[in-house]
Parts: structure tokens; sequence; C-alpha cells
């Protein structure tokens, strides 16, 4: 049998499904993995189990051994969460909360200063002793604001993107959320009026920011109905051209 | 008799999926002979000189599901044409590839990974594979496509061990740290068992992994 080869005989699965693993590199050259559980998990009594989506996130070093253990991000309606690491060692990660109250997808995020120990753990959920509700990175202007993605510039500033969406409405946003954790106004980053969606974000040693995302276009039938895009900004947030296509029509 | 069929059928597979495709893909000169395109799970990343990088899945009628990449200048300038694969081409053994990430490491190297069914033995299930393409300067001319490793757990290497299509990888990501050192996750699912979780993986800057760790899953030993 090869190494790494993993057999799992005899064994029950639990209600639980584990995905959209995020990763990073923190200060301290550990791993931080971050994702999301979504099933039947203890609540606030260990006794008891519900239906709860949550985010956890766990360090590791090198050889893949555990450096910290699990922190429950957010307890109940938690999903898809994703994590970057700027040049300090400062880290931020953020996911989407079902909002019971509005019925809209939102998003938080929380930021980690850099050398913040983390107890051995693991955490139980929502009994983290510094747990506290973030603020909402979106303007709550869209019913739906998921595919997020971060990134970070050496400045300690951090950049959030993710595709928002209304009945009839369907673009990328961009937000800066600036190293003393003010943010910025939202930037629509998508032009047009198609189905954007599933934005990733780069940033460049000048500060400027690079996103890309999907577009759904039934005009672009022949030529890519489904595309890739692109458009890139300045480091003050101003953007350097329209957007443009990266796939060509072949 | 029965791994003469799994051939046929893996070769009948794969001509029918490289109908339409140029006998021989060259990077930097991919032209791809489809009507409808689907360019899906774009992801970016920059290098130390402020070169851009975007990778995506792409599926056209008349070809195999691949891996395409772009490179731009710092000015935004395509220094790429049109897409290169990433994944293997037609001649290659990979038929289906989806769902990539990419990180930069010191040398300005892009590091992409993605999920990958391939041809050849040993692998009998979706691998996660890695590949590494040289910053623009030193491949603009080049027309190879890159090495592509596997670095998910293996099943046996036996003849006789069937093909799992059932246990699916996806969503894999990609990190890569000043030593070059690399870490890859991902989410598992088999559907037969209903087993599922995340896998972390490193690959050290020699390109030796450790073995897949799988940090968290579904069974009730587990815990």
């Amino acid at each position: 049998m090869k190494e790494g080869t993993i057999v799992v005989s005899d064994s029950r699965v639990k209600p639980i499904f584990y995905y959209a693993p995020s990763i990073a590199f923190d200060g301290d050259g550990n791993i931080v993995v971050t994702w999301t559980a979504t099933g039947m998990l203890p609540c606030f009594l260990e006794d008891i189990e519900l239906p709860l989506s949550v985010i956890f996130y766990s360090k590791y070093d090198t050889s893949g051994t555990v450096v910290s253990g699990y922190d429950a991000l957010t307890v109940g309606t938690g999903f898809k969460s994703t994590v970057a690491v700027d040049s300090s060692g400062n880290m931020i990660i953020a996911w989407n909360r079902f909002d019971i109250f509005t019925l809209k997808v939102r998003i938080e995020a929380a930021i980690y200063p850099a050398g913040e120990s983390s107890s051995k753990g693991p955490f139980e959920v929502g009994v983290r002793s510094n747990y506290a509700p973030s603020n909402y990175v979106d303007d709550g202007s869209y019913f739906l604001n998921t595919g997020i993605d971060v990134a970070a510039d050496s400045e300690g500033n951090f950049f959030v993107t993710w595709g928002g969406r209304n009945l009839f409405s369907s673009h990328i946003y961009l937000r800066e959320i600036y190293s003393n954790g003010y943010l910025s106004n939202e930037k629509t980053v998508s032009q047009g009026f198609d189905t954007n969606y599933g934005p990733s974000i780069a940033t460049d040693s000048r500060g400027y920011i690079i996103v890309t995302w999907n577009r759904f276009s039934l005009l672009n039938l022949f030529t890519g109905a489904i595309s890739v895009y692109a458009r890139r900004y300045d480091s003050n947030l101003q953007a350097l051209e329209d957007e443009f296509k990266v796939n060509i029509s072949y | 008799m029965k791994r003469f069929k799994v051939l046929f059928c893996r070769a009948l597979l794969i001509m029918i999926l490289g109908f339409g495709v140029e006998n021989v893909v060259y990077a930097n000169s991919l032209t791809p002979l489809s009507l409808i395109d689907i360019n899906a799970w774009p992801a970016v990343a920059t290098d130390a000189n402020n070169n851009v990088t975007i990778t995506w899945g792409y599926l056209g009628l008349g070809n195999i599901p691949g891996i395409l990449a772009k490179r731009y200048d710092p000015d935004g300038d395509p220094i790429d044409n049109i897409g290169f694969w990433v994944s293997s081409p037609f001649a290659a053994p990979s038929i289906f590839n989806y769902d990539p990430d990419i990180a930069t490491d010191s040398a300005n190297n892009s590091v992409i990974t993605w999920c990958s069914y391939e041809f050849s033995s040993p692998a009998k299930n979706i691998q996660i594979v890695y590949t590494k393409v040289a910053p623009p300067d030193e491949t603009s001319q080049t027309d190879t496509v890159p090495k592509v490793i596997a670095i998910s757990p293996q099943q046996e290497d036996d003849e006789e061990e069937e093909i799992n299509l059932l246990n699916i990888p996806f969503s894999p990501v990609i990190a890569v740290d000043s030593s070059d050192n690399i870490a890859i996750a991902w989410t598992y699912y088999d559907f037969k068992s209903g087993e599922n979780g995340i896998y972390l993986v490193v690959i050290d800057s020699q390109g030796t992994a450790i073995d897949p760790v799988k940090i968290v899953d579904n069974t009730e030993e587990s815990t």
C-alpha cells in the first residue's frame, strides 16, 4: 500500500459536512486553515446538537502538526470563510452569515493582530472568551453577498471582494478595510448588466489590486457564455481601466 | 479481461472528449475549436515584479476539460495573447481538470493546484495536483506543458483495484511561504460511504511532500 493511503473501514459518519477550506501562512510561518462545518453540531449546551453552520480555523506547522486548536468564529449561520495574512502577520478571516432578521446573506470579518497567541483549544462553539460579532462588511443593499475573497497589501490594509445579488442586479463589489479598522466605500467592480459571481483578488507590491471573476452572459453565447473578466485598481481604490475579458473568444 | 475493458473505456472517453482538439497544443498557441465555452473558477496571483497570472477552468465542445492561465505585465498588458494550458493537453494523460487555485513563490513561479483525473496508472481516482509555471521572461517562448505532480492520497497500486470516481476532491486552495513551502488544503466527499473532510499537505522547497494530513472528517472515531 502506498504511503498516504487512507483506509477507513467499519466507520460511521456523522451528519456533518466539512467544506470550503481557505489557507494562508501567518507571520510565524504557520499554516492557517479555515473551513465550514454544516450539520448537527454541539450548541451552547454541550449535550445538545442542533443544525448549525459554523466557521473554524486552526493553525499547523509545516509538518502538519496542529499548533493551535479549533476556534469557532460564528455561532449557527456562518459559512464559506476565507483568510489572508499581511506582511506584518496580521490576519483577516471573512465569512458569510445568513442574517435571520433580514433574510440576507451578509459578510462578516475578524482581524487578528500578529503574534496573538491562541490557546491550544479546541474552543467550544460560541463560548470563546473574546468573541464579539463583527460589523458587516457589505452595506446591506443586496440579498446575497457571496463568493468572498480577501487579500492584504503591504501597508496593513485588507481588501474584500464578493458577488452581491438582488433580483435584477448581480455585480462584483470591492471594499477596503483600512489598517485602523475603518471601511472604505463599496466599489462596484463589474460593469454592464450580466450575471457576475465568484471573484478572486490579489495585490502587488505597489498596492495595486486586481479582481477577476466569472460572468454569465447569453450575449456571449458563441464567444464564451461563461467568461472570466478582470479589473485593476490603484492603491487609492481608483479603477485603472474598465473591466476586460481574460479569456478570448475562440 | 476486466482491465482490458477499463482501458478500452478510457481510450474511448479520451477520444470523444478530445475530438476537435489539435494534435499538439503548445503554450501560448492554444487554438481550441469550440463554439460554446465555459470558463469557470478564476483565481489570480501577482509576483514580486508585479506581473499578474490568472488561471481558470475551461470546458468547450470538443475539448478536454482543462486548466488555462494567462499572464499580464505590470501595466496590465497581456503577455500571452490567449490562455495557455496549465493542465496536460490532449497528448498527455489527464482527461479532466477543474477548480484551480494559484499562489506565487519567491522565484516568481506561479504555483497552481487543481483537481485532475489522470489517464495513466496508477491513478484510480481524482487527484489533487499542482504545478509551477515559470515567470514570463523565462517561458514566453516555451512550448512545453509544466510537469504536473499529484499530492493527494493515492489508492492502492494494484491492477485489480477498481477505478473509484465516487470519492471526489474539490475546492483545493494553496499558499506559499517565504521559504517556498507550499501548503494545499482541499475538501473530499465519498458518495459511497458518505465520508467527508478536509486534507492538508505541505510540500517543501525541494518538492518533498509530507503525507496528507486529514485535519477534520465526519467519521465517528475521529472526534
